[in-house]
């Protein structure tokens, strides 16, 4: 061939393979009749367990991934307890589908999984295998099925304990199996992710319902938790789902410690990132209230900081194992590093993922205020103001923020029933352990777990790569489980700012004429301050069977608030929360103690009714262009019972009931039910929405 | 040499050992299904066992079965033990790999001699009789026989006539949902209050009268967060933005004018419906193999009940009398639930 002949080949070639690879998703190349280009939200739950996870199949959960998927659309499933050949005898469905959904299982149990569950594995016969399937020899019994059960449950919940603990050390221990049977470990596991992605592409279905690909990197040194959800965007997904073995192994090998997040962003980067196939990815950090500050720690250096960035635009805000946007405990009158009585939403007793489940709740000096996701927020303000050593120019500093964190809910269900949220029939949250209402009120860290909350998206159609989008660029909020819509803008100019709540084009200029959540505002105009446009919907609210509506759906919203969080000219970081919606009728904001935290106990109802709306625009008088700052909108949902009032009053006590002691004495015998009690626990909550934040950057 | 090659008696040993290799192969891959062994004809259902079936029932649902759900119980119990028994006559647990690896699961816990290998340990358990006994056996046998009760003699080719009868049989499963496609006007509860359903209707009046089009009557409207045009909704979609209720109120709505007010959780609204998309089939293509799925599923099920029926047909049954075990029975003395501590010791009823 002649050279020329050969390069324009070349080059047609390049072209062809650039076309093909950039930015293949699956989505059909047609848009969705649906598409709304102001865009829409989607409600999901990315942090899901099917019996793929070994802390689920232990616990009897008979739902894989494929089940999970179909409760996600509103089909029916098993739930525990089950009988002798272990068939679920209950099921459930969801009141109402989600729009997306990920299963997330643990990447380090695959191994496992797979071969103790497979009776003709010559791994099967194992102690640890027979032990996590609670085989025990039945003939040398007299009473076989109630003794089985008992004993069943007993060692499979110690053996499980075990192999925690195995993930709790550094460096971590391989499960026994896998040290004895490492090839058939290794081909179980890529079984099983194998098996993973299969469901996902079965049940994603563009424009109706998506699925993403995605497991949990699951490393908790000493208990302290530093797991993250994995999500890919795509189909285009690499061969071996990464665990805590494999990035600590390797980290060992770098001088990092083995738990150092940058291994398996290194480990995403070659075999995803760089792949050459499409491949796209995030990790979502969790349950940072459990991690000691470990989460988020000072990055090492520049490259670090721009890392973490781009790896972790979101964190994973509230979940069944309690909310880490920040702490407050009344029953110390202080918080970590706040004064906002509404940080004691959701609070657990414990520092780590060692469940205390006897008060009292270790006193909030004991917590790193880098557990709590507001306090990350001011650090990196901080820390992009403090700068990093740049290594191409010494001396300068590069001003990065590493904590740039957007906003989701999700459940972590282990039932494999995604988006399972509603409060007034709440089934568990994993397996057997808690399938009982006298089981779920069972200890302090029981009591005060949750059902878990929602991730919600503003995209324009429901595909991958539209929602995905979404996630990198933060457009997104989280909720404690209802349904509320929330959009919330800023700018420095609206125009006519404060009729815009008045304006049907609102979303449009919101859009046109400023960022959504998630975003950075643009430089300043000289001597111009920021405006934010928060509007909200309340829950649609859905209806039962027979015709009433759901309790704890529906509910009107009590208020808006805006949190703002600073960084002074010292350094020192500050925060304010303020009540901007609804106002007084001089339109001055209203005080906390003007909203009424009170449930009508018959009803469940708040005794002050909120509105199904609120919009306001709000300009921050004391806005200082000097100093780098974020701002989210939290909204308050009126006060409505919480799951554990319902579940209560099916055992026969009442928390709001006097004699609420004396009741839980004698309502279930040889059951401690103290934590019915209002002076306990809180029996009232007020769901919420927390948005992404948006940020300001002094100008360079 | 060549007369040894030539000996019969060579080439007998040769013929011979052919036809046994033959013979194994084909045992082995017509061996399960066959009848090998005799079991015992008479199944008996004591009153013991229908104590024990209560006492389950009743543990994992916390009530005394009536007497349907009774019935039903012991009805279970026969056909798994027919079936049971059924896979015994066929030997299926004699090359099982499952059964083997949990009989020397078995025996090396109740084995004192740590010394024996498991070939020793099986044919001890089998000695023992533990096969005959092992609820984790039996289990597995009894899932062995239900796939095998599934399978079909002959597989039958599926051809495409019947694929989309069974489509036409469950038209609602198949489809695609009804859409419908609309611009509404809002107002808004909250901002008006009790005036709200004056307000709507004085507001429908006002759009017919002036014939106003979509982007007039919205800016007579209040915001909606969620935009004014809904496209290619289906009813989950509706209740979804505007809640319950809404999807059936505007069934009623004549497409082509302002209809309402239609009552949403948020307010009322005023509807100007574009186009009513009707459900739609998808072409068989795009769901055959879940017509497949469906189709060898129903034919299993059919095969695997007449199969039931017809081994149940060659024994014989006899069931105690279920009132003289339930009046044994004392639920006060047993928990409620199974919980992870160990039960108090119970006095044995029901013999």
């Amino acid at each position: 061939m002649k050279p020329v002949t050969l390069s324009v080949v070349a080059i047609a070639s390049v072209l062809a393979v650039a076309s093909g690879s950039a930015g293949a998703g699956d989505t059909p190349s047609q848009q969705c009749p649906t598409y709304d280009p102001l865009r829409q939200p989607f409600f999901g739950d990315l942090h899901v367990h099917t019996n793929d996870s070994v802390d689920a199949f232990v616990f009897d959960v008979v739902n894989g991934p494929r089940d999970a998927y179909v409760f996600a659309r509103g089909g029916e499933v098993g739930m525990t307890p089950v009988d002798i050949d272990r068939k679920p005898t209950r099921t459930w469905k969801l009141r109402r589908p989600l729009d997306f959904t990920a299963v997330t299982d643990h990447s380090e149990g695959f191994g496992v999984t797979r071969v103790c569950r497979d009776p003709t594995s010559p791994a099967y016969s194992l102690p640890e295998c027979q032990l996590l399937n609670g085989i025990i020899p039945t003939s040398a019994l007299p009473n076989p099925s109630d003794v089985q059960f008992a004993l069943h449950k007993t060692i499979s919940q110690a053996t499980l304990l075990l192999l925690i603990a195995s993930v709790g050390v550094v460096p971590p221990n391989v499960p026994v199996t896998c040290r004895l049977y490492p090839d058939q470990c290794d081909a179980g596991a890529l079984s099983i992710w194998q098996d993973e992605q299969d469901a996902a592409k079965q049940y994603d279905d563009p424009c109706h319902f998506t699925t993403f690909i995605a497991y949990e990197w699951t490393p908790m040194p000493g208990t302290a938790n530093l797991h993250r959800n994995v999500v890919f965007a795509n189909a285009h997904v690499p061969g071996r789902a990464f665990s805590y073995f494999e990035t600590s192994e390797r980290a060992r090998s770098e001088g990092k410690l083995d738990y150092d997040a940058r291994v398996l962003w290194e480990m995403l980067q070659e075999n995803c990132l760089d792949a050459g196939t499409g491949c796209d990815v995030l990790t979502i950090p969790h349950n940072s209230n459990f991690s000691a500050g470990l989460m988020f720690p000072d990055p090492h250096d520049a490259k670090e900081a721009a890392d973490r960035a781009v790896w972790e635009p979101l964190v994973e805000i509230t979940q069944h194992k309690g909310s880490s946007e920040c702490r407050f405990d009344r029953m110390y009158s202080s918080g970590v590093d706040t004064t906002d009585e509404q940080c004691a939403f959701e609070q657990e007793p414990s520092l780590t993922l060692l469940p205390n489940q006897y008060l009292p709740p270790p006193p909030p000096e004991a917590f790193q205020p880098r557990a709590f996701v507001r306090s990350v927020l001011k650090d990196g303000l901080a820390l992009e103001q403090q700068g990093f050593d740049d290594p191409a120019n010494p001396g300068a500093k590069l001003h990065i923020n590493p904590f740039k964190l957007g906003v989701i809910g999700s459940t972590d269900t282990h039932n494999g029933t995604p988006g399972n949220t509603d409060e007034v029939d709440w089934p568990g949250h994993v397996g057997n352990q808690d399938d009982t209402e006298v089981k779920r009120m069972s200890g302090a860290f029981t009591a005060r777990s949750n059902p878990g909350g929602l991730a919600v998206v503003w995209a324009e159609e429901n595909t991958r790569d539209s929602i995905f989008a979404a996630l990198r660029r933060r457009e997104t909020y989280g909720t404690s489980g209802t349904r509320p819509k929330v959009r919330f803008f800023g700018a420095w100019d609206f125009g006519d700012a404060t009729s815009l709540c008045d304006e049907p084009s609102l979303v449009s200029v919101g859009y046109h004429q400023g960022v959504p959540m998630g975003s950075d505002l643009p430089p300043p105009p000289p001597g111009k301050k920021p405006w934010f446009v928060a509007w909200a919907l309340k829950d649609e609210g859905v209806l039962d069977d027979s015709g009433s509506p759901v309790p704890g759906t529906g509910t009107p919203l009590q208020r808006i608030q805006i949190v703002k969080g600073w960084v002074d000219g010292a350094g020192a970081t500050h925060e304010r929360v303020l009540n901007i919606a609804p106002t007084r009728d001089d339109g001055s904001l209203r005080p906390d103690g003007s909203f009424s935290e009170d449930v009508d106990p018959q009803t469940c109802r708040a005794t002050t009714t909120g509105s199904g709306e609120l919009c306001t625009v709000w300009e921050d008088d004391d806005f200082d262009p000097t100093q780098p700052a974020f701002y989210y909108a939290r909204v308050l949902e009126d006060p409505t019972c919480r799951w554990s009032t319902y579940a209560c009053r099916k055992l026969g006590v009442d928390p709001f009931a006097d004699t609420c002691l004396a009741q839980a004495e004698t309502a279930q015998p040889g059951q401690n039910l103290d934590d019915c009690c209002a002076i306990r626990l809180d029996p009232v909550i007020q769901e919420r929405a927390w948005t992404s934040p948006i940020w300001y950057r002094p100008g360079s | 040499m060549k007369d040894w090659l030539r000996s019969p008696a060579l080439h007998f040993l040769l013929i011979g050992g052919l036809l046994f290799a033959a013979h194994a192969r084909w045992r082995r891959a017509s061996g399960a299904g066959e009848v090998q062994a005799a079991v015992p004809k008479a199944i008996v259902i004591s009153a013991a066992e229908i104590a024990q079936l209560r006492r389950q029932w009743y543990a994992q649902s916390g009530r005394l079965p009536d007497p349907g759900e009774l019935r039903a119980a012991i009805d279970h119990a026969i056909d798994e033990e027919v079936l049971y028994r059924e896979a015994l006559a066929r030997a299926l647990d004699r090359d099982d790999e499952v059964v083997r690896q949990r009989l020397v699961s078995v025996m090396g816990f109740l084995s004192d001699d740590e010394k024996r290998d498991a070939t020793a340990l099986y044919r001890a358990a089998l000695e023992l009789g533990l096969d005959r006994n092992d609820l984790v056996v039996r289990r597995h046998l009894v899932q062995l026989m239900r796939l095998l009760a599934r399978r079909p003699e002959v597989p039958r080719p599926v051809a495409d006539a019947e694929l989309v009868a069974l489509r036409e049989r469950e038209p609602e499963r198949w489809q695609s949902p009804a859409e419908v496609t609309l611009t509404h006007v809002f107002l808004s509860e909250s901002r008006r209050g009790s005036r709200v359903d004056r307000d709507a209707r004085d507001l429908l009046e006002r759009l017919l009268v002036e014939h106003a089009g979509a982007d007039r009557a919205s800016a007579l409207g209040d915001p909606f967060p969620l935009g004014t045009e809904v496209r290619h909704a289906s009813e989950r979609d509706l209740q979804r933005i505007f809640g319950a209720g809404f999807a059936r109120a505007l069934a009623e709505v004549k497409p082509g004018q302002w209809s309402g007010p239609i009552r949403s959780s948020y307010g009322r609204h005023l509807v100007w419906v574009h186009e009513r998309i009707p459900p739609r089939m998808p072409p068989l293509e795009a769901i055959r193999p879940q017509l497949l799925q469906q189709l060898r599923d129903q034919r299993g099920e059919e095969r695997a009940r007449a199969k039931l029926r017809a081994w149940r047909a060659g024994y014989v049954v006899e069931v105690a009398d279920a009132g003289q075990a339930g009046a044994r029975f004392d639920p006060a003395l047993y928990p409620a639930r199974v919980d992870v501590t160990l039960p108090r010791p119970q006095p044995f009823l029901g013999d």
